[in-house]
């Protein structure tokens, strides 16, 4: 029989029967024979009972993850350190984002804002929101120096920059929300539908859209941009009190952008300051400058402004549609909806494949 | 109670050997051997789910990156427990969620609490959990860890002492002090 007489509350603790009776995972035996023991040594008995409290005053319940939870964010470390990618870390330096949307400001609503303080990193706010997503995600990261073209389920063209990454449903058709997710830089051209409003949230902003084009720009240091180029958006706090109900209104309300019209958003100082896009010929990506109007123009020249603007080949037989001229007016339809329109025009037709666009023509007379 | 300490040491040297060299499929397997437990680790530090999944993930996604640095280890569970323990009190020191995780061996003292009324509080009441909850509130934080670490994660000194980056000596001197200061008060 071990002697108990010098033992002291060291003692106690570093024996790991007594913990493990202690933390109630003592074999039955083991049980007994700790509960017998203030019984059999009276002396130690007040130290032991003291021991047992300092262990029960250690105890601390633990997190446990969810099997699920474990799983995606496995999943999402794999994929993060795929070769190829850049350096994901990078992204928890972008920290503070901004949103770039070339927009005009139609109403001036001042004080309407309910900002808080933004500590949550735009990376770890993309991350919440789209585990927290209903519906199986797909996500595009652009490692490349190319914009990169993104097409949604419901017809939605995305043309994502270099250094971003986009997360969307990989179909919308279940929900009456359609809601992307992204950190960097896009261009979107959304695919009307005015019952089933689109949101791109982008760290703490979302823009909701009925039906636009306009560019989202997050990664900047402490500022948020948003520029519209067609259409109207309207921009709000995630933390704004009357979220909800902007988010399920059918109109667009609160701050609302119209084309080349900025809004600012330091998240510093919780400011939001809406400006005029002082230059709209300098705005960065060639789509928001293109303007697809055609006179009468040859195919060539109508499928190479295609081509620069969302940087996808469209191949098709020059030689077939020589004779093929077309009148129209293009702007802030997706890429699919404009490839429609053409094709209707000309009694073409259009396919995607392995990241082309091929078209199919008869020719014209 | 015991994943903690359930790795099989013999094949972790090989296992991060293969990692070191870019094996995908080992590091996937260091991550799901050592997810769960390093999770419940970290929710000493934090309660925050979000924020332990996070500083996770960061940590797994930087010794990815910085594998062909890294030096061997005979225990992955060791290696992984200190850079976690790390990176978690940066990133509260940086979010200043807790004000006590500074590395900074100046924190070594009790907190600056009105140790007077605990005094009288502690003489005034029954042995009890509350009692010794009080004391130990009353501890310095690296103190406190040092007892949490040993008696409920159930680490042994030589592993404590490297996931806390100070020598065995200072963790028995933590542990001793503690105690000591627990018989005197109660």
């Amino acid at each position: 029989m071990k002697s108990f007489d010098h033992f002291e509350l060291h003692d106690f603790l570093e024996d790991e029967s007594f913990r493990s009776w202690v933390f109630e995972r003592a074999s039955p035996s083991i049980t007994e024979w700790w509960d017998q023991f203030p019984a059999m040594f009276p002396a130690k008995a007040l130290l032991m009972m003291q021991a047992r409290e300092t262990l029960l005053a250690i105890y601390d319940e633990p997190l446990v993850p969810t099997p699920a939870s474990m799983g995606q964010r496995i999943q999402q470390i794999m994929l993060d350190t795929e070769p190829g990618q850049p350096s994901q870390l990078s992204f928890w330096t972008y920290r503070r984002a901004s949103w770039l949307v070339a927009a005009s400001l139609v109403l001036c609503l001042a004080g309407w804002f309910a900002w808080t303080t933004y500590q949550d990193r735009p990376a770890a706010t993309y991350k919440k929101l789209v585990s927290s997503a209903q519906l199986p995600m797909k996500e595009v990261v652009n490692t490349g120096t190319k914009t990169h073209l993104v097409l949604l389920a419901d017809g939605s063209s995305v043309l994502l920059q270099p250094n971003s990454r986009i997360s969307y449903p990989s179909n919308f058709n279940s929900h009456t929300k359609r809601e992307v997710y992204l950190i960097g830089e896009a261009f979107f051209e959304v695919a009307k539908n005015p019952h089933k409003p689109f949101f791109v949230y982008a760290d703490n902003l979302i823009t909701k859209v009925l039906g636009t084009s306009f560019t989202v720009r997050a990664y900047e240091k402490h500022t948020v941009d948003v520029t519209v180029k067609t259409g109207r958006v309207s921009v709000f706090s995630r933390s704004d009190s009357e979220r909800t109900q902007k988010q399920e209104s059918h109109t667009l309300t609160g701050l609302v952008l119209t084309p080349n019209q900025r809004v600012h958003f330091n998240r510093d100082t919780d400011h939001l300051l809406r400006t005029l896009v002082e230059s709209p010929t300098l705005l960065d990506m060639p789509i928001q400058r293109s303007m697809f109007e055609f006179t009468g123009a040859p195919m060539l020249q109508v499928f190479s402004s295609l081509e620069k603007a969302y940087g996808i080949e469209i191949v098709f037989d020059s030689e077939v549609m020589k004779n093929c001229y077309l009148t129209a007016s293009l702007d802030d339809e997706p890429l699919f909806e404009k490839l429609h329109m053409i094709c209707q025009t000309l009694d073409a037709e259009y396919e995607q494949m392995d990241g082309k666009i091929l078209i199919t023509s008869k020719g014209c007379q | 109670m015991n994943e903690l300490l359930s790795t099989n040491f013999s094949s972790d040297e090989s296992l991060w050997e293969r990692f070191k060299t870019g094996d995908r499929k080992a590091f996937e397997q260091i991550i799901s051997l050592h997810y769960a437990s390093l999770f419940r680790f970290g929710s000493r530090y934090s309660k925050d789910t979000g924020l332990i999944e996070d500083c996770l993930h960061d940590m797994f996604v930087y010794i990815w990156e910085r594998r062909t640095h890294i030096s061997g280890t005979d225990s992955i569970k060791k290696y992984l427990l200190k850079s976690f323990r790390h990176k978690i009190l940066l990133e509260l020191q940086r979010t200043q969620r807790r004000g006590w995780v500074d590395e900074d061996e100046a924190l070594d003292h009790a907190p600056e609490q009105n140790f007077e009324e605990f005094v009288v509080l502690i003489e005034t009441e029954q042995l009890s959990a509350r009692k010794i909850k009080t004391l130990i509130d009353l501890l310095p934080q690296r103190q406190q860890e040092a007892l949490h670490l040993r008696y409920f994660e159930e680490l042994d000194i030589d592993t404590i002492a490297q996931v806390m980056s100070i020598n065995r000596q200072s963790v028995s001197n933590h542990l001793h002090k503690a105690l000591n200061f627990l018989r005197e008060h109660w």
